[in-house]
């Protein structure tokens, strides 16, 4: 379970990119040539991410995570609820306070 | 052992960010110059707002808000430096991670297809040579820039101000090329679908509609270029489409199909994302549910005070010019107001050049701070249908639709 996270997520995320090569294109010729990039890496999950929670990384960098505001475990538990729900987060919902326990501790607000 | 030691570099750098952070921050984001090269992060005015700063592709060092897919925020200091946002600055934002990092422009094509008499395939180069060209200045803004500034806090991008940008775009109406391939009577909107993809299967595509009276409207451009130049790849590069006045949502990046409907669309990210409180605010309480929802569409009026950052100190005694930025939906700016005592008095500032109704126009004003003296700073907006900006932020869940009166905070030593 653990391994096919990290392997939908993080070598997904991370092999975006390939060869580095940003051909500078004349600028009024307006060839369309052909254009490839390399990204830098993407942002790990943060903190210790229980084994489930891998499954946070395959859609998106862990900086989604660290970049909202603090929330509460009720709003994290939605967010995640959310991730199921809308765009077919493969966790189950058993999961979903393992993965809020997580959040609550990398990125929570008390109330 | 391995993911061990990867999570203690990762602690590591990001303790380092938050050092950098909190000795360069406030003062990177109008800084530029040589503090810019040394800062790795900024702060932005926000619970966890550091971002690193730094280079991806055909860019220079933006402020990251994510990774994957990538999202980077134009430092203000840019919108300070010339009325048109260079590509390398431009503002950056994808929904999904699956963005193609290779497009070779000669074999990429658009298809325009569904309720159509006939089909059609074209090129970037085909199009730019066999339709009309169409050049306009046009700012394209994030339907949730500054969200990152709501109170109480929302959850999504945390931009704070800089996910905008005023662009000169050259292309072809889309106009042009739907009766080239001729409208099926029963044609109702039209739906436009970008070359990004979701990395897992049951992840709604992302895609964009328009109603067909918006589709064919005059300024509504599948374009080629962005200022003189093809569009950098993070951009969207080869193709975008440019609906001028309207939020970015729907400026489809890497547009390669174009698909005409007869029913009103019901994917995803046109009928149950963007959208916003069906009242004449686009706003409503916390906590309030059950509130009809409408799709988000033509830009607010705002304005910017660029010359000068928020807790930044200004020489005292001699008259300050004042600079800044001001725009709208498309109507064009009519006047900008300047206020340096937090809003009790106002005076007119002078405009600069009109680049048309769609851009960013430049304002300036005056004023003569007083050693030791504190000033809020002000700017009001109002375009040329009388709509200005709001004195109270508007509040929704989604964290679209800003333009409260900015304050910036400055002391004359
Ligand atoms: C199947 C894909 C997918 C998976 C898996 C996924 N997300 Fe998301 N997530 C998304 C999409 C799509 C968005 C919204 C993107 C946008 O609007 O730009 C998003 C946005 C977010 C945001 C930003 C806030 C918001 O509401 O827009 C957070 C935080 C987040 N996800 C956390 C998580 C966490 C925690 C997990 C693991 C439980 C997770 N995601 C798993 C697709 C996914």
């Amino acid at each position: 379970m653990q391994h096919i996270g990290n392997r939908l997520g993080y070598r997904l995320a991370s092999s975006i990119g390939c060869v580095f090569l940003a051909l500078p294109i004349p600028a009024f010729a307006l060839a369309f040539g052909a254009v490839t990039v390399k990204l830098p890496p993407a942002a790990e999950l943060p903190g210790q991410p229980p084994s489930v929670a891998q499954a946070c990384g395959i859609c998106h960098s862990g900086d989604y995570i660290t970049t909202q505001p603090p929330l509460t475990q009720q709003q994290w538990k939605s967010v995640a609820t959310t991730m199921v729900n809308r765009y077919g987060c493969p966790i189950s919902t058993q999961d979903i306070p393992i993965i809020t326990k997580w959040l609550v501790k990398v990125n929570g607000k008390n109330r | 052992m391995k993911r061990d030691k990867d999570k203690e570099a990762v602690d590591q750098s990001r303790r380092a960010l938050l050092r950098t952070g909190a000795l360069f921050g406030g003062l990177m984001l109008l800084g530029g110059g040589a503090g810019n090269a040394l800062a790795t992060t900024v702060r932005l005015p926000m619970a966890n707002g550091e971002r690193p700063l730094a280079r991806y592709p055909q860019k220079r060092a933006l402020l990251v808000l994510t990774s994957r897919p990538v999202q980077l925020e134009t430092p203000m200091a840019v919108f300070n430096q010339g009325v048109i946002t260079p590509n390398d600055a431009f503002f950056v934002r994808w929904h999904l991670a699956n963005v193609p990092t290779r497009i070779d422009g000669r074999r990429f094509t658009i298809r325009i297809h569904g309720r159509v008499k006939q089909p059609l395939e074209l090129t970037p180069a085909q199009l730019a040579s066999d339709f009309e060209p169409v050049e306009l200045t046009a700012v394209c803004q994030c339907s949730g820039n500054s969200r990152g500034l709501f109170e109480p806090r929302v959850a999504g991008g945390q931009w704070a101000n800089g996910a905008m940008g005023n662009a000169h775009w050259k292309g072809v109406r889309l106009r042009e090329v739907l009766d080239k391939a001729g409208l099926r009577a029963d044609a109702v909107q039209v739906r436009f679908n970008g070359a990004e993809g979701p990395t897992l299967p049951q992840i709604p595509d992302f895609m964009k509609s328009l109603d067909l009276d918006m589709a064919r409207s005059e300024d509504v451009l599948i374009a080629y270029a962005m200022n003189g130049a093809p569009l950098p790849l993070l951009n969207g590069y080869p193709l975008r489409l440019v609906v001028p006045g309207w939020y970015a949502t729907y400026w489809v990046k890497m547009l390669d199909e174009i698909e005409v409907l007869n029913h009103a669309d019901q994917s995803f990210w046109t009928a149950k994302a963007y959208r916003v409180p069906a009242n004449a605010c686009g706003c409503l309480k916390p906590g309030e549910k059950n509130v009809p929802l409408v799709p988000i569409s033509r830009m607010n009026v705002r304005s910017f005070i660029t010359s000068v950052a928020d807790g930044a100190q200004i020489p005292a005694g001699r008259k300050l010019e004042v600079r800044g930025i001001a725009f709208d939906g498309g109507f064009g700016i009519k006047r900008v107001l300047f206020s340096s005592d937090g809003g009790r008095h106002w005076l007119e500032a002078r405009l600069g050049k009109d680049h048309g109704k769609y851009s960013f126009r430049e304002w300036q004003a005056s004023f003569r701070p007083h050693k030791g003296q504190s000033y809020s700073l002000l700017a009001l907006a109002i375009n040329t249908i009388g709509e200005s900006q709001r004195f109270t932020p508007r509040w929704n869940p989604t964290g679209y639709l800003r333009n409260v009166v900015e304050t910036v905070k400055v002391s004359a030593v």
